[in-house]
């Protein structure tokens, strides 16, 4: 193992290999030795012979480039990632943490993965999730949870807690999450990293296992907001093959947006009761620390978001119902060892479904509940009427506003085993980020702060929708804020 | 079920008998649950629904539902694809049925159940 220094963002890296420092080959070998060891149960499959390959090509694209590194081609030259393991890499397998897809091998790449794949990027492996994306500690892994790298007694929120774990933790240089509630920032505040949630349909789905898709969507997680930025630079764009996705240019890297006369909402709805004085305070700091760099702090309303967490739980599990009934045993995933001697069709399905886990059940009966004959206009239709007044509310509110600014969550990490036996109360967690997912507006999360204990602090901004590089603009400028630049 | 009730109170909550809701929809949604899961399930869709109730105080009336963010971006959307089927070629086919439990040579293995 080399004694030099681990190059921790994308431009220490690329320095590394300019100066031969490092090869694209070590730095690969060095994150496989740490996969293999696993320490944080944060990656479900390595692609070991994957990743020394594309490290390989790498180095010789490197020496026949006379050492530069060829950025303009290879914008993620070498950049040793972590994939999520609901997002499709051919010939790997693709367990969405569930026994169902144990043994699953994926046919083919999704969009993103192929982006980043031809933009240099090495796929190291895939990273532990809560089943099929449905969770908010990490608890629901078939395989089980993740560790929080710095407090393992502790969560790595979720769903995408294999992603913030691996990262945080130093086993990767950069993850993909998905986010339908908050699955990308609520894990990266807990791990304090950046976590960015690109508006409904710029980064496409094709590939991503649909928990939700209606509010489901791909991003970065990454130690520095560049970082972020410039995986989205690549993974962002037009895809014919998800016809969700949006005609948009890919994302581009802005500038940094000055903070002087920035307006930036504080939804009343988010700044009151059930934060934790350790939240509280960090909340307090940065909205100090924005107002004295010349930033207007606004006081909005968004008066129907109260009812987000009830419109997103009636939404995302009828859609999930929905999606989930392909898992039947017959085309793909696994079949119970029980189904050989089922009596019916209907028995034989059944069986194969007991391989789903107790969260994905919950989800699948709610979610058929309010889909049924009888209560879908009640539940259904109503939650999506609901829904339409929150994406208004926001659209109204952002008139008048650059962007907005709330806690990722109303606490820092809490302990593994807290909340499992109260699926509501973890549900409640993701009051502050689901809204952003039914509005399908942009939203990050950017570590702020430490609390008593040491635990990570996240605050989220929020953008109107399609102007993700004005939200990535300001960021920047927050970030430097927080490392004590001037803006 | 009563399709304009605005108040809580009179409306009948289907969390009144909530194993029986769990039964049906597990039948509905095919999935087999343990006596143990039925039990906790019952408790636990019991509390969610009746935290999903206070959607009802609402007044939607004359409100379009919202089912996906795609239509607030509809100048930004992609055009509707040609109506046209693709073949697979016989590679792509065996690999999608290598991902099949049981592949046969171009058919799904499921044991006879009649």
């Amino acid at each position: 193992m080399s004694n030099l220094t681990l190059p921790l963002d994308i431009t220490s890296l690329h320095r590394a290999f300019e100066a031969g420092e490092w090869t694209p080959g070590a730095i690969t070998r060095y994150y496989l030795d740490k996969i293999r060891a696993n320490r944080l149960n944060a990656w479900l499959n390595v692609s070991e012979e994957r990743a020394l390959e594309q490290a390989a090509r790498a180095e010789r694209i490197l020496s026949d480039s006379g050492g530069k590194v060829p950025l303009a081609r290879f914008p993620l030259f070498g950049v040793p990632m972590g994939i999520k393991d609901n997002l499709a890499v051919q010939g790997e397998k693709l367990t969405c943490a569930s026994r169902m897809l144990a043994e699953y091998i994926a046919p083919y790449s999704a969009t993103v993965v192929e982006r980043l794949e031809s933009a240099g990027a090495i796929t190291l492996g895939k990273l532990n999730l809560d089943e099929f994306a449905m969770g908010g500690s990490n608890e629901n892994s078939a395989f089980g949870r993740s560790l929080h790298p710095t407090h393992p007694e502790r969560v790595t929120g979720g769903s995408s807690g294999g992603s913030a774990a691996a990262v945080a933790g130093g086993e990767c240089l950069a993850a993909l999450g998905s986010d339908t509630g908050g699955s990308i920032r609520l894990p990266a505040s807990y791990c304090g990293i950046f976590g960015i949630k690109p508006t409904y349909g710029r980064v496409s789905r094709y590939g991503l296992v649909a928990f939700a898709s209606s509010l489901d969507q791909v991003g970065p997680m990454t130690r520095t907001l560049e970082d972020g930025t410039r995986i989205l630079q690549v993974i962002s764009g037009v895809d014919p093959r998800d016809a969700t996705s949006l005609v948009m240019p890919a994302i581009t890297r802005p500038q940094a947006s000055p903070l002087q006369g920035l307006r930036v909402g504080i939804p009343a709805e988010f700044d009151g009761e059930g934060l934790s004085s350790d939240v509280r305070s960090s909340f307090q700091d940065l909205k100090e620390r924005l107002t004295r760099a010349g930033a207007t702090l606004i006081p909005c309303s968004l008066p129907h978001i109260t009812h987000s967490i009830a419109v997103y739980y009636v939404l995302a599990m009828a859609e999930a119902s929905s999606n989930l009934s392909r898992f039947d045993g017959v085309r793909f995933g696994n079949r119970a060892a029980t189904a050989a001697g089922a009596e019916s069709l209907e028995k034989f399905y059944a069986e194969n479904r007991s391989l789903f886990g107790a969260e994905v059940k919950r989800r699948i009966l709610l979610g058929t509940f309010s889909l049924s004959s009888g209560y879908a206009d009640e539940y259904f239709l109503r939650a999506a009427k609901v829904r339409a007044l929150i994406a208004r509310d926001f659209d109204h509110a952002f008139q008048n506003l650059d962007c907005m600014l709330s806690p990722v969550s109303a606490t820092a990490a809490f302990r593994a085993g807290e909340k499992s036996s109260a699926p509501l109360q973890m549900y409640l967690n993701d009051l502050y980020t689901v809204p952003a997912n039914l509005a399908g507006i942009p939203a990050l999360s950017l570590p702020w702060s430490r609390d008593s204990d040491l635990l990570p602090i996240g605050m989220q901004f929020m953008g109107p929708r399609g102007c993700d590089e004005k939200l990535l603009g300001i960021a920047r400028s927050v970030e430097k804020l927080r490392n004590g630049g001037a803006s | 079920m009563s399709t304009k009730s605005t108040s809580r109170s009179d409306q009948p909550t289907p969390a009144a008998d909530t194993r029986a809701l769990v039964l049906r929809m597990a039948h509905l949604s095919r999935l087999s649950l343990s006596e143990q899961e039925l039990e906790s399930f019952s408790g636990q869709v019991g509390s969610i629904l009746a935290y999903i109730e206070q959607l009802k105080v609402l007044d939607v009336a004359g409100v379009e539902p919202l089912l996906s963010p795609s239509s607030l971006m509809s100048e930004h959307a992609q055009a509707p694809r040609e109506d046209r089927s693709i073949r697979p070629d016989a590679e792509a086919t065996s690999r999608l049925l290598a991902c099949a439990p049981d592949p046969r040579t171009d058919s799904f293995g499921v044991p006879p159940v009649l």
